[in-house]
């Protein structure tokens, strides 16, 4: 059963698409089914209801999840009153999502659930270490629309990403962009005195100079920077070293490219969830000579592929596998075949 | 213009807490989510007895938690509290005959049986009887496992354990038949066990309102003892106060590395003029009389070593809040709009607090001072308890009158940073109907413009 046994070493697990129907439902009905047959204790929630809002919106019906006898669920009170199954409640929280108070129950039957937990990457945090209370082995985290920000390694310990037909209809193309979020994910650890320096800093940006110290630029955020005249002077012409709390976004690469000699500049960034740059934009900034490093590294485990497009293009599974396959250093697999 | 009102939220909708009430709420250490609300319905409270009753359980809660033997069970106490929610709203529910889902009934079950255990944890201290809700447990935990989660259990029904039972290990092929019937027999059970519980609603009711009370209790005591309030004793024509303080003031002065100076005062059912000099604590000291006033008759302890109150019906404070310009009023047609308010409820029946800063301030001093003077003859007349600060002279109206005592013990080192430290901010009784001249003296020392200083002083020779 591939992939399976690596899911199992870590205690978090996120799902997230590179697309909208690119298969993470799937994967994630795929991996319960698997973890049913183990004595693993097991609980899922999902990320945030925007897909719930574009659902609505696009008319497409969001995807049930299976969920098994003993495992827990996390959803909101609305979907809570939906489900197909019958559970016991464990909790109910405090906090309120735009689809009610978050219900934390456990299945005492088998049968379908819509998924939709916390709206913010804090209560998801939140959520998971209370299941860890519980006595959960691992939470799943569902992933929403195209959002990253569940794989941050701030909340999952690891990720799966699911890419396929929904991202781009063209194989080479679909190659390429999803080489390029692999990529960003695989971005390489700050050296360990950086990271010992940047360690407890959430926000702002600083420098570190030639001597490895750290100066606060006093500057709120890369987007203030970009786009505030009084901002730019704080930007001192010689960093070689910019450590970017929040968002690195095409804006801030080009700003800094305009500083002139970026040979050597080192750009590093939390996680690759903060990340929101094109292919173009990077190549340009690495045939420059800057590099981008991150804090916090995430696991890739696996990657799925749906070769079926909401439009209704089905690529050549065998083709797009082989292709993915040989391009990235991570197994792929289309689970729909596995399964077959 | 700021009225005493029924309860807390009313108080906060009319008065921007210029005066610290507020503060103080919000360092209140509440442990449930419950018990903001509950705060917030507390009654201005006019009746002896009931407020002596109130400031007695202070009194024996803070002993309780002065006994080190105690520290346990308070700590498990207030774990217990920070995990009760408010499910008033489920409980109107309940006592409305409304079937409840089981998110409704888990919470009910996982308060009755929080306050069950507060319950047991308060047995031995003898501060709150809370009722005995063993039989709504029972009735949501019929497998007897005691655990703060709910379903409708295979327990209910012998019938619904083996349709269950059938559906078990099928995922796909479950028989859409006795899923129904599965609902079926749910709502039925749900039904049945809110007609049980609602026998106990009211029960559950004054549970959760007695768990909100004695948060709130712990609180008070907490605040109490560690701010060093003291338990006012209620009398009936005079109030006195030893070392009277405001707390915010306090705690502002101390993280400053200054000291407060506290002040001692008494006073009866007749006015009372301040006079003093600028900076001289005037304004603060009507300040933290309405502040001990709403303390005391919401059920608090008062900030002073000592306290002797009188209680009143209404307290009536008017004083500069920058609001009335939003209002479309001149400073001064918003005062004389608030003497009419005040006008109109001396001549009923109401025990008053009145507390007035610098009437009339911003007319000329000539009719200015007539304005006082003919405010505190109606207050000497009708027995009004008042107080009004004044900068104006030739105030005669025969009513009692107080002086800060002001600038003592001055040398060079004077300025605008120690200038608190030269002040004696204690009352004196006063015999002048002049005020004190040190205006000119302060604003230099505040390092006012030295041209506007010497011109000043010039005038004043003249």
């Amino acid at each position: 059963m591939p992939f399976i046994s690596e899911i199992l070493k870590y205690g978090s697990l996120a799902i997230v698409g590179t697309e909208k129907n690119t298969g993470k439902t799937e994967c994630l009905n795929y991996i319960l089914s698997k973890l049913h047959s183990t004595d693993i204790s097991v609980a899922v929630t999902s990320i945030g209801i925007d897909g719930e809002s574009i659902d609505q919106v696009t008319g497409t019906a969001k995807p049930d999840i299976t969920i098994f006898e003993d495992m827990i669920f996390v959803t909101s009170e609305k979907h809570y009153h939906t489900k197909g199954l019958t559970a016991e409640i464990l909790d109910i929280s405090a906090e309120r999502t735009s689809l009610g108070r978050l219900v934390t129950a456990r299945a005492k039957t088998a049968g379908k659930v819509l998924l939709s937990g916390p709206a913010n990457t804090a209560l998801l945090q939140k959520i998971i270490g209370q299941n860890a209370a519980l006595g959960v082995d691992i939470t799943i985290v569902d992933g929403a629309l195209s959002r990253m920000s569940p794989a941050s390694p701030s909340v999952a310990q690891a990720m799966i990403l699911a890419t396929g037909a929904a991202f781009s209809a063209n194989i080479r193309q679909l190659v390429q962009k999803t080489k390029f979020v692999c990529k960003l994910v695989s971005l390489n650890h700050a050296d360990k005195h950086a990271q010992t320096l940047l360690a407890n800093i959430d926000n702002g940006l600083y420098c570190i100079d030639e001597n490895g110290e750290l100066h606060d630029l006093n500057i709120e955020s890369a987007f203030m920077l970009t786009s505030t005249e009084t901002e730019k002077t704080k930007y001192p012409c010689n960093c070689k070293t910019l450590f970017v709390a929040g968002v690195v976004s095409n804006k801030l690469l080009d700003f800094i490219r305009m500083q002139g000699n970026i040979d050597g500049f080192t750009l590093i960034a939390k996680d690759f969830t903060k990340i929101f740059i094109t292919p173009e934009m990077y190549n340009l900034f690495l045939r420059k000579g800057g590099c981008i490093k991150v804090l916090h590294k995430t696991k890739l485990i696996a990657i799925t592929v749906n070769p079926v497009s909401p439009q209704g293009y089905v690529l050549d599974s065998k083709i797009l596998q082989y292709a993915l396959g040989q391009n990235l250093d991570f197994p792929v697999y289309d689970l729909r075949q596995l399964q077959n | 213009m700021t009225n005493n009102s029924y309860n807390i939220t009313a108080l906060r909708k009319s008065t921007n807490d210029n005066f610290g009430f507020f503060y103080l709420l919000n360092k209140l250490d509440l442990k449930s989510s419950l018990s903001k609300r509950y705060l917030y319905l507390q009654k201005f409270i006019t009746d002896k007895d009931e407020l002596e009753k109130e400031f007695n359980k202070i009194e024996e809660t803070i002993s309780l938690l002065k006994t080190p033997q105690n520290n346990k069970i308070f700590s498990d106490i207030e774990n217990k509290l920070s995990q009760v929610l408010d499910i008033g709203g489920t409980l109107q529910n309940l006592a409305n005959s409304i079937v409840l889902s089981d998110m409704e009934l888990f919470e009910i079950k996982k308060f009755a049986i929080i306050a069950d255990d507060i319950k047991q944890l308060l047995c031995g201290l003898n501060l709150i009887a809370l009722p005995d809700l063993s039989a709504a447990i029972s009735i949501l935990d019929p497998e007897k496992i005691r655990m703060t989660t709910f379903y409708i259990y295979d327990a209910y029904s012998a019938e619904l354990a083996v349709l269950r039972k059938s559906l078990k290990g099928k995922i796909e092929n479950q028989s859409i038949e006795s899923y129904q019937k599965i609902t079926e027999i749910e709502d039925r059970i749900r039904k049945q066990l809110c007609t049980e519980l609602q026998i106990y609603a009211c029960d559950l009711n004054t549970a959760l309102s007695k768990i909100a009370y004695l948060d709130l209790l712990l609180a008070k005591a907490k605040q109490a003892k560690d701010e060093h309030f003291c338990k006012p004793l209620i009398a009936d024509k005079n109030t006195s106060y030893k070392a009277l303080f405001n707390p915010q003031l306090k705690d502002l002065l101390h993280s400053q590395g200054k000291k407060y100076q506290p002040v001692d005062i008494s006073f009866g059912q007749y006015p009372t003029l301040i006079t003093g000099i600028n900076m001289g604590g005037k304004t603060v000291l009507l300040k933290t009389l309405a502040l001990a006033q709403y303390l005391c008759q919401y059920g608090f302890y008062v900030p002073a070593s000592e306290a002797e109150m009188t209680l009143v019906d209404k307290i009536m404070i008017c004083m500069e809040d920058g609001q009335n310009h939003l209002q479309g009023l001149s400073s001064f047609a918003a005062e004389m709009k608030n003497m009419n308010i005040i006008l109109s409820e001396i001549h009923t029946d109401k025990h008053l607090l009145v507390l007035i800063d610098e009437l009339a301030r911003t007319t000329n001093p000539a009719e200015g001072s007539a304005i006082v003077n003919a405010l505190l003859d109606i207050f000497c007349e009708n027995k009004v308890c008042c107080f009004i600060t004044t900068h104006y002279d030739k105030i005669t109206s025969d009513c009692r009158r107080l002086r800060t005592s002001g600038l003592i013990d001055m040398d060079e080192t004077i300025n605008e940073k120690n200038i608190d430290s030269f002040i004696d901010y204690s009352l004196v009784e006063e015999t002048e109907t002049n005020a004190p001249r040190e205006a000119i003296r302060i604003a230099e020392i505040l390092g006012a413009n030295e041209e506007l200083i010497k011109r000043a002083k010039n005038k004043m020779k003249k």
